[in-house]
């Protein structure tokens, strides 16, 4: 999908998480509204989990950086490696982008416009789920 | 074809800070430049004051050699530059003795000739002079297509809105017919000011539809109408003059399992309801969101904004307008808050001033941008994503009728002149008891709608895209 027909927001946030995640795909897909659905791909979540990488997935909104960026997807087969469950309220398994994924919901509670761009939030959520 | 009109708006803070340089009481000539953004509104071409460079006496305005004072070249140039890093058109104002007539001198009218060309190949925007009295503004504007225009009038955006122009206007030699009970309240000034005004509803629910139908009695002139919903037969006991037949057969099909949109546009509603009052008001509708970026841009040409949409998104594209375009609005809510039984436990009504430059919405923390995303997400992930449905808010047309009836009058005594003393920005009304609040919330000074920052978006005009929603773009 061309940059072009994104907002500006959206295209300098896609390049916030190519810095951020470097050594990863970004798959874009156009929203039709201006915005990306992005699908990072790989993210290493490490040996506590298996797969012990997956894939990241967002909405960059076109009303970035107004907008949270929310909810984040991980890959819907991602589990503990030892067999217990992951359980918390903010996970569910949903069907994403054809993609069967475990939906992410944690809001920002103190967004900033200034600071608070996808790959912030991006890198927080990732910290909070290797903490589950 | 008509030549263009150029006005001018000024957010009453920064008209206050400007004032009170040029007019400190000794009686002398002080001088500063304002720098404005550009926009096109209904009316014409608009500058938007949205910085003012202070000349400080003695080093930034000085002894003239032809004048009596004049901007040292070393603010100029600092201005000029500024104006064209920034985007922004360039204007001089200094002031002269007197209290309601004011005009350039000649040797004002020479200095612009000898210097504007040169600044118009510097800043490459629009620059002139404007020339204050105490309650009197003139100006003249040199364009980049080497046309010289006159400022034809100036709005300063409070409570109540002020007109400056170089001389009073005239009087209307004739009263608006059928006015006469109001007119005896505010004046045939004021009706003719109603009339020729232009405000956008957006949301025409129960509220808006309450707000549609005052402003159409009070004899506003012209209508933009902002709703992309059809009437349910669960709106009916709340919208205005709704007959069961707006309703009737787009409910029929609903219990037939039928996808036909045939119920009536809520937006046709509130129109046929202003012709109702005032067969002379013309209407322009838009049936969607006013995140579709016709809407937004036809809202931005508007006098005034009255906001009965509570959503993040119709919060948020309304607050960029009032801040981006120098539109003033009114935002009016109830919320009725209930337990997890049902139990009621708190109604109150809310309205909120809206203006540039002061405490906007983002400030006063009320668009969740949270919600904002989840609004912004298309309609087929919002529901792969199972987010349960929002139950439908407890809502009352009385209750309806309080926030209308506070929100309309707010802004008809802004708009003739009546507004008394400094207004809070908010007032909460609580109906189930004597209870009234009123809030002021302080604006944040890095906030990039209503900040004073170089980057913000505060007067930005058409420089920068309003936070719409393009649809179809990249199909």
């Amino acid at each position: 999908m061309s940059e072009a027909t994104v907002t500006s927001a959206v295209a300098e946030a896609l390049g916030g998480l190519r810095r951020a995640f470097p050594e990863a795909q970004i798959a874009e897909t156009s929203d039709a509204s201006g915005g990306l659905f992005v699908i990072i791909e790989p993210i290493q979540l490490g040996p506590e989990f298996s797969p012990k990488s997956t894939w990241l997935g967002m909405h960059l909104s076109p009303l970035l950086p107004d907008a949270d960026t929310y909810p984040l997807y991980i890959g819907g087969g991602v589990t503990r490696a030892d067999g217990s469950p992951i359980t918390d309220t903010a996970i569910q398994s949903v069907a994403w982008q054809s993609r069967s994924a475990l939906q992410l919901s944690r809001r920002s509670t103190r967004h900033d416009a200034a600071v608070s761009t996808p790959a912030l939030k991006a890198g927080n959520v990732i910290a909070w789920f290797r903490s589950l | 074809m008509d030549e263009p009109t150029w006005t001018l708006r000024i957010p009453a803070p920064v008209r206050a800070e400007l004032w009170s340089h040029l007019f400190p009481g000794d009686g002398e000539e002080h001088g500063a430049v304002v720098l404005a953004g550009v926009a096109q509104t209904g009316d014409g071409p608009c500058l938007l004051a949205r910085e003012i460079l202070i000349a400080r006496d003695g080093t930034d305005y000085v002894p003239g050699k032809l004048g009596y004072r004049a901007l040292s070249p070393d603010f100029v140039r600092l201005a000029a530059v500024r104006a064209r890093d920034r985007g922004l058109a360039y204007l001089a104002v200094h002031c002269h003795g007197g209290a309601d007539h004011v005009a350039f001198s000649g040797t004002d009218l020479n200095s612009h000739i000898r210097g504007y060309p040169a600044l118009l190949d510097i800043t490459r925007q629009p620059v002139g002079a404007l020339v204050a009295a105490r309650n009197a503004l003139a100006g003249e504007l040199w364009l980049p297509g080497g046309e010289i225009r006159a400022l034809a009038e100036t709005r300063v955006i409070g409570e109540p809105i002020e007109w400056l122009h170089s001389e009073p206007p005239l009087t209307p030699s004739v009263a608006v017919a059928g006015y006469d009970r109001q007119v005896r309240v505010f004046g045939d000034r004021g009706q003719e000011l109603l009339s020729h005004t232009t405000v956008a509803i957006v949301g025409l629910g129960g509220l808006g539809s309450i707000v549609a139908e005052y402003l159409g009695r009070l004899g506003v002139g012209r209508f933009v109408l902002v709703d992309g919903d059809r009437i349910h037969t669960a709106n009916l006991p709340r919208m205005i003059a709704a007959r069961r037949s707006d309703a009737a057969f787009g409910s029929l099909a609903e219990r037939l399992g039928l996808a036909w949109p045939i119920a009536r546009r809520k937006t046709a509603l509130a129109a046929r309801n202003i012709k109702r009052a005032n067969p002379n008001a013309s209407i322009t509708i838009f049936n969607s969101g006013i995140e579709d970026p016709r809407a937004a841009m036809a809202a931005a040409a508007c006098d005034y904004i009255m906001l009965a949409a509570d959503s993040a998104l119709a919060r948020h594209v309304v607050n960029a307008i009032v801040q981006q375009y120098f539109v003033p609005g009114i935002e009016a809510g109830v919320k009725v808050r209930s337990s997890n039984d049902g139990t009621v436990e708190d109604i109150h009504v809310a309205i909120r001033a809206l203006m540039p430059g002061q405490s906007c919405l983002w400030c006063a923390e009320l668009i969740n941008a949270t919600q904002l995303a989840l609004e912004t997400t298309p309609e087929r992930e919002r529901q792969a994503a199972k987010y349960i449905p929002d139950v439908p808010a407890p809502a009352v047309i009385t209750l309806n009728g309080i926030a209308a009836g506070e929100a309309t009058t707010r802004f008809l005594f802004a708009t003739v002149g009546l507004t008394s003393g400094l207004p809070s920005q908010a007032l909460l009304r609580f109906p189930r008891g004597p209870e009234l609040k009123r809030q002021t919330v302080s604006a944040r000074p890095d906030c990039r709608w209503c900040g004073r920052t170089s980057d913000s978006n505060l007067g930005r005009g058409d420089s920068r895209e309003l936070p719409v929603l393009r649809r179809g773009a990249g199909r």
